[in-house]
């Protein structure tokens, strides 16, 4: 799954973000007014805007709901497109994965290894997938050789602003799996699968996978 | 590992329909794209009543591009199938084929005589870069997506690789671009029918190395339809039902760098001869892809896919997945698919490429235009290609296209495929022409 821009899949979103464009910067401009005198003014094409009915005839009992200035950014009106805006703070614990971020800020590099059946995991997992055994913390050599290889010239909107980024598939001897992360201080050009590559670390851990990254060995 | 099914009831297809696959559709919402696909299905069999139907199975991607949880009985609800049973079906890209194989297993098991598969996604409800991100939250979130999850990018990882083993070339994958893309030309549904060059993909905007905008698919906004009945309603109420034969699911490790280095799993007309020396499957091969193809032949008693499948539709979310694909369903053998992507084989007898073919058409991959061309909304996709596939095998699609362009020719037996992350959940079904 994915998704491109391609100029001409992207016709209808364009033909709504020119409206967007416009329609924010209608509510731009009109900074301060209520989000009812905005609907209003734009509702100039279809009738009344929705609410001013209702709060002029709000006094009947004495019972209003306080009038605040926050508004509503309209992209269009038939049909009615508005923003939605939603954010959201998550209390996230690595739980049994935590002992890899924390060796991360130790300059460490823990795979893990099943004591039952042998195989050892670049990328920890605290149980087992071959037999299901519990496996235990494996330090990983510095040193391994790049699996595969891409670089991104775009990525989701958390890492737009840092690409161009290469991502490597690192392999290492005697290990049977891989490690996913990235790596810098080579040309895109120049990135070859085989290439021998070193394990560094952030000095000011900030408990992410990305505390760790590759640079080119040697 | 070799259930073939045997005991439960004949199940066909009766009916489907879809949408418009578009950039988006803001006059309709999910509910309304639903109802829009189930109409078009229900018209086509028209002695059909909704007081027939037992119940249906629903499935969207992600809560995060619709905004809405349990947006599944909302479509349920709005058909007006209530109170009848509904569940919501979801995994990931093979979502739209995972709904499909619940709905036949509704019917095989007598549960159900009619059921109904709806399917949508509403990605145009975010920018694309942030649709982006939402897609790679279905990587692994402590180790995978804080490095630069970005889906394009681990099929670029993957298809380097295929490229390393195998000598695949960005050539090749160019050519399955302009294949899907030109199929598309003839299909009303598709959200981006072109005509390409090799030169015009290559020359797109890179992603993600090798990667060009013209070798991924679209999001889109879209629903798909597939009324599913057993033999007594099919009988009483279609001309041309086509029937499911075999249905087959396989995983694989969320984590891409998880895949193991083992043996190929080997299909029927295979032997472990051809494979000496190859890890399998590595980052280059879905395995998922492969055990759900050995599942689906086994149970619709296919020896041969190369011999005895007439038309394929896959889910090419990248032209590199169409490479892939081809070698896990055995059209071709691991490492060839390259070359036997590029030379004609998967390609229509009577579309125009602009391209010299050296082998004739011989199994037509993605008539359709694929996810590549007729765009990914991922809840419909995977019934999206069951609608195409039963247009074909009933002999219709001039009649539902407006074009007879894409009808296979005596198309008897065809192959559906859904994928899902980098190869986690993978579906192939099989329908044939009874
Ligand atoms: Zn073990």
């Amino acid at each position: 799954m994915a998704g491109r821009d391609k100029s001409r899949a992207e016709v209808g979103a364009e033909g709504s973000a020119g409206r967007m464009s416009r329609a924010e910067a209608g509510a731009k401009s009109s900074a301060g007014r209520t989000s009812r005198a905005e609907v209003g003014a734009r509702g100039s094409t279809g009738g009344v805007g929705p609410g001013r009915a209702g709060a002029d005839k709000g006094g009947a009992a004495g019972h209003k709901l306080p009038e605040t200035l926050e508004g509503s950014i309209l992209y269009n009106l038939d049909p009615i497109i508005l923003k939605w805006h939603w954010e959201v703070d998550y209390v996230h614990s690595y739980a049994q994965d935590s002992p890899f971020f924390a060796g991360l800020s130790q300059q460490k590099l823990l795979g893990s290894r099943c004591a039952a059946c042998g195989y050892v995991y670049a990328t920890p997992r605290s149980h087992c997938m071959e037999c299901g055994a519990p496996t235990a913390w494996y330090e990983l050599p510095r040193e391994g050789r790049i699996h595969t290889f891409t670089t991104c010239y775009y990525g989701g909107e958390a890492f737009l602003e840092e690409t161009p980024f290469t991502l490597v598939l690192v392999e290492f001897d005697g290990v049977d799996t891989l490690f996913l992360s990235r790596l810098v201080g080579v040309e895109a050009e120049e990135v070859r699968i085989g290439m021998p590559v070193t394990a560094r670390f952030l000095r000011n851990s900030k408990f992410r996978a990305t505390d760790v990254y590759f640079v080119p060995a040697g | 590992m070799t259930k073939t099914g045997a005991f439960s009831r004949p199940v066909y297809i009766i009916a489907g329909g879809i949408t418009k696959f578009a950039k988006a559709h803001p006059g309709m919402d999910f509910r309304l794209m639903c109802k829009e696909a189930f109409d078009y299905a229900m018209a086509d069999v028209p002695t059909l009543t909704v007081d027939m139907i037992d119940g249906s199975s629903l499935s969207y991607f992600s809560d995060h591009f619709t905004r809405q949880l349990m947006a599944g009985i909302m479509v349920h609800d709005y058909l007006g199938l209530c109170p009848k049973p509904s569940r919501r079906i979801e995994g990931g890209g093979a979502t739209g084929g995972l709904n499909l194989q619940n709905a036949y297993q509704e019917v095989a098991s007598g549960r159900m005589d009619c059921c109904v598969a709806v399917g949508f996604e509403t990605m145009s409800r975010v920018s694309t870069w942030k649709g982006n991100e939402f897609i790679a939250l279905a990587s692994d979130t402590n180790f995978d997506f804080p490095v630069g999850g970005f889906y394009t990018g681990y099929y670029a990882m993957m298809v380097r690789r295929h490229m390393h083993e195998f000598g695949t070339t960005v050539e090749q994958m160019a050519r399955v671009s302009i294949k899907n893309h030109a199929n598309a030309l003839h299909n009303p549904y598709a959200q981006f029918p072109a005509r390409l060059t090799v030169d015009d993909v290559r020359s797109a905007e890179m992603v993600a190395t090798p990667l060009t905008m013209l070798d991924i698919c679209t999001m889109s906004d879209g629903a798909a339809c597939l009324i599913v009945a057993g033999e007594e309603v099919a009988e009483r109420v279609c001309d041309h039902p086509v029937r499911i034969t075999g249905i087959g699911t396989g995983t694989d490790a969320m984590r891409m760098a998880d895949r193991p280095h083992g043996d190929v799993i080997l299909l029927p007309h295979e032997s472990a001869a051809d494979y000496a020396g190859l890890r399998y499957p590595g980052v280059h091969s879905f395995r998922a892809g492969r055990m759900a193809a050995k599942l689906a032949y086994a149970m619709a008693g296919i020896g041969d896919p190369r011999e005895e499948i007439d038309f394929v539709e896959l889910h090419d979310a990248y032209t590199s997945s169409e490479i892939q694909t081809v070698e896990d369903l055995g059209l071709c053998l691991y490492g060839e698919g390259g070359p036997y992507s590029a030379g004609g084989a998967t390609f229509m007898p009577n579309v125009d490429y602009g391209l010299e073919l050296p082998v004739t058409p011989r199994v037509p991959v993605n008539p359709s235009g694929g996810l590549l061309a007729c765009g990914h909304p991922v809840g419909a996709t995977g019934l999206m290609q069951g609608v195409f596939a039963l247009w074909q095998l009933q002999g219709t699609t001039a009649k539902h296209l407006g074009d007879p362009t894409l009808q296979v020719r005596n198309a008897r037996r065809g192959l559906i495929h859904s994928h899902a992350g980098t190869g986690t959940y993978v579906t192939v079904t099989i329908l044939e022409r009874p």
